[in-house]
């Protein structure tokens, strides 16, 4: 048996090779022949003929305003595959159902202006409007959304109940990927979006990204399908925190950043392998001296995963980071956020917080001036001991003032078993073997 | 290679639909979850597997797509990656869609997402007239409903001055 099959598969194995011949033979006839191919397909939509999954496929590849554009087509488009679109995308800049007029966009999320108004309340009915059209139509076809992302700032409370509408939606269609970018304006900014209890009971939710509403209290977190979460500028407390991430035990993919009231977090996820913290303080400029401290978010990160493959914080080095992760298999990344006076504390702390990193397996450094990091002469010996482990480092300098020499004789005290140093600064990119 | 071809686990016969068949490595047949789950569940006893979908030049297609991503180790990513925008390129509407469904029934995700994609830029940002003479897509509306098309985007103003 084996021996007739040997020789079956050689046989075809010969007759492929001539196909091969054959087929560039067939290819060049046929390329030749493109006008009459193509003739023979005038007539034929195949672009509607496709089975459902490759449509929405495409659908969800295109921009919402050429999805929405594709009900124009055809009764077919208009009332079965539009309306059955897996993905909603909703921004009050772009939403292109409101602004007939190719030139004007709607209001801008990130900066107020009375203007905007109008276009807000537009929106906000609009969205009322094509809730109520969905809900019809959904239940023809049962297939669920995979993408729900609205991106709008509410002007009051008064349109809180379209939002609540348009979520509870999604998670009813086992909705996979929710992105939610919803604040308030004016004096209105402090009494900021609660997000309904349902959200976090979607047991189908994937993907999830709150940007500036409230995760709320006394809420129970039941998220068995989430890996990936990112948490800008949300209001969350330490406790419910907490509480999120042990509800998520799948979660891969953790960013939390600018979450000014969680002073402490913990994470334990034995899935996680990829971390980002950022506590830039980006309204640094607008708030007083005194009131810094008490808005500046996490001063102590907790980590307890085992397989993390990337790390990344940029923030103050203040802060006191715990990792129970060996971090062979990770790359960390720092981006420092220095103060404008570079003290002796500036250094022993930014020693602290290295120390935490140099089993990683690159770790990387980002920091405005080489300045930063070159530790002075002074200080060695109450430095010491050195970091023995750390085996690759990476600078990424934005302005450089010294030469490399210096940073490495700046640096090698501290790190003595480096073997390779990463010197990066504009077109500057330097491997140092040491 | 001749040891290759020796060992008879390693490879397999796909035939088209019009009769041509294919022998192929078996790590390139996996790139397709419809054959991975045929060998699994052990239906690659059969010596040919036909294919009554998809005709030789699309077959070719794919499988010349399949190998380049089944030997490409997942470190050059970035040479995959200019390997699929190559292989579009230039394509004809009709031999797109006869991959498009081809990848969709072998379930070749990477494939598909890329066709898919290569559809979705020939839409974006086109008017719908464009859209219809391009794909052949009937116009079925008559002049009133395609006016209350429009009308629809116009309800959401309602109401305000």
């Amino acid at each position: 048996m084996p021996l007739k099959r040997k020789t079956h598969n050689q046989k075809n194995s010969s007759s492929h090779k001539y196909r091969n011949n054959e087929a560039k033979t067939l290819e060049k006839k046929e390329d030749t022949n493109n006008q009459l191919q193509a003739g023979d397909q005038i007539g034929i939509d195949r672009l509607s003929g496709l089975p459902e999954p490759i449509i929405h496929d495409i659908l969800l590849s295109l921009p919402l305003s050429d999805a929405i554009s594709t009900k124009y087509l055809s009764r077919r488009w208009r009332h079965c595959i539009w309306p059955s679109c897996p993905a909603l995308d909703f921004d009050e800049y772009s939403c292109p159902v409101l602004y007939l007029d190719e030139y004007s966009f709607g209001a801008n999320y990130f900066q107020y202006c009375t203007g905007d108004d109008e276009n807000r309340r537009r929106f906000a009915k609009f969205l009322l409007g094509y809730l109520q059209k969905q809900k019809e139509r959904r239940s023809i076809n049962h297939r669920g959304i995979d993408k729900f992302g609205i991106r709008m700032a509410l002007l009051g409370e008064e349109s809180d109940p379209v939002v609540d509408g348009w979520l509870n939606f999604a998670v009813k269609n086992n909705v996979k990927e929710l992105d939610l970018r919803i604040k308030r304006v004016l004096y209105q900014c402090f009494n900021r979006y609660w997000l309904g209890d349902y959200v976090f009971a979607c047991r189908s939710l994937t993907t999830l990204h709150i940007d500036n509403c409230v995760v709320p209290e006394d809420c129970v977190f039941d998220l068995p399908s989430l890996k990936k979460l990112t948490l800008s500028d949300a209001k969350i407390t330490e406790d419910v925190f907490l509480h999120l991430i042990r509800g998520c035990p799948l979660v891969e993919d953790l960013c939390v950043q600018f979450c000014k009231r969680l002073y402490t977090m913990e994470v334990t996820a034995p899935n996680l392998k990829s971390l980002k913290l950022n506590i830039t303080d980006v309204d640094r400029l607008y708030i007083t001296d005194v009131d810094r401290l008490s808005v500046r978010g996490i001063v102590e990160a907790k980590v307890f995963s085992s397989n993390l493959k990337s790390l990344e914080y940029s923030g103050d080095v203040k802060i006191s980071f715990c990792c129970w992760d060996n971090l062979r298999l990770a790359e960390v990344k720092i981006s420092l956020d220095p103060p404008m006076e570079l003290s002796s504390e500036w250094f022993f702390r930014l020693k602290k917080l290295l120390k935490g990193f140099v089993k990683s397996k690159v770790l990387t450094l980002v920091c405005p001036s080489d300045q930063v990091i070159i530790f002075p002469g002074a200080l060695w010996q109450n430095l010491l001991p050195p970091l023995h482990d750390l085996k690759h480092l990476r600078l990424e300098i934005s302005t450089l003032s010294t030469t490399c020499s210096a940073i490495v004789d700046g640096l090698i005290w501290l790190f003595p078993g480096l073997e390779t140093l990463t010197i990066k600064s504009g077109s500057i990119n330097k491997l140092i073997k040491l | 290679m001749a040891s290759s071809i020796e060992n008879n686990n390693e490879k397999l016969t796909l035939k088209s639909s019009d009769g041509e068949e294919f022998l192929v490595e078996k790590h390139v047949a996996l790139q397709s979850t419809l054959l991975q789950n045929m060998l699994d569940s052990d239906c690659s006893s059969a010596d040919v597997i036909p294919l009554p979908k998809i005709d030789a030049r699309t077959l070719a297609l794919v499988l010349g797509y399949c190998k380049k991503h089944a030997d490409a180790s997942s470190s050059k990513q970035g040479e995959l990656n200019s390997f699929d925008s190559e292989f579009l390129k230039d394509m004809d509407m009709g031999a797109l869609f006869n991959l498009v469904l081809a990848a969709n029934f072998m379930e070749i995700k990477g494939l598909l997402d890329i066709a898919a994609q290569k559809i979705a830029d020939t839409i974006k940002d086109k008017p719908h007239q464009e859209v219809r003479e391009i794909f052949h897509v009937e116009n079925d509306y008559t002049p009133e409903e395609e006016a209350a098309v429009r009308e629809e985007n116009r309800w959401a103003f309602e109401g305000f001055p």
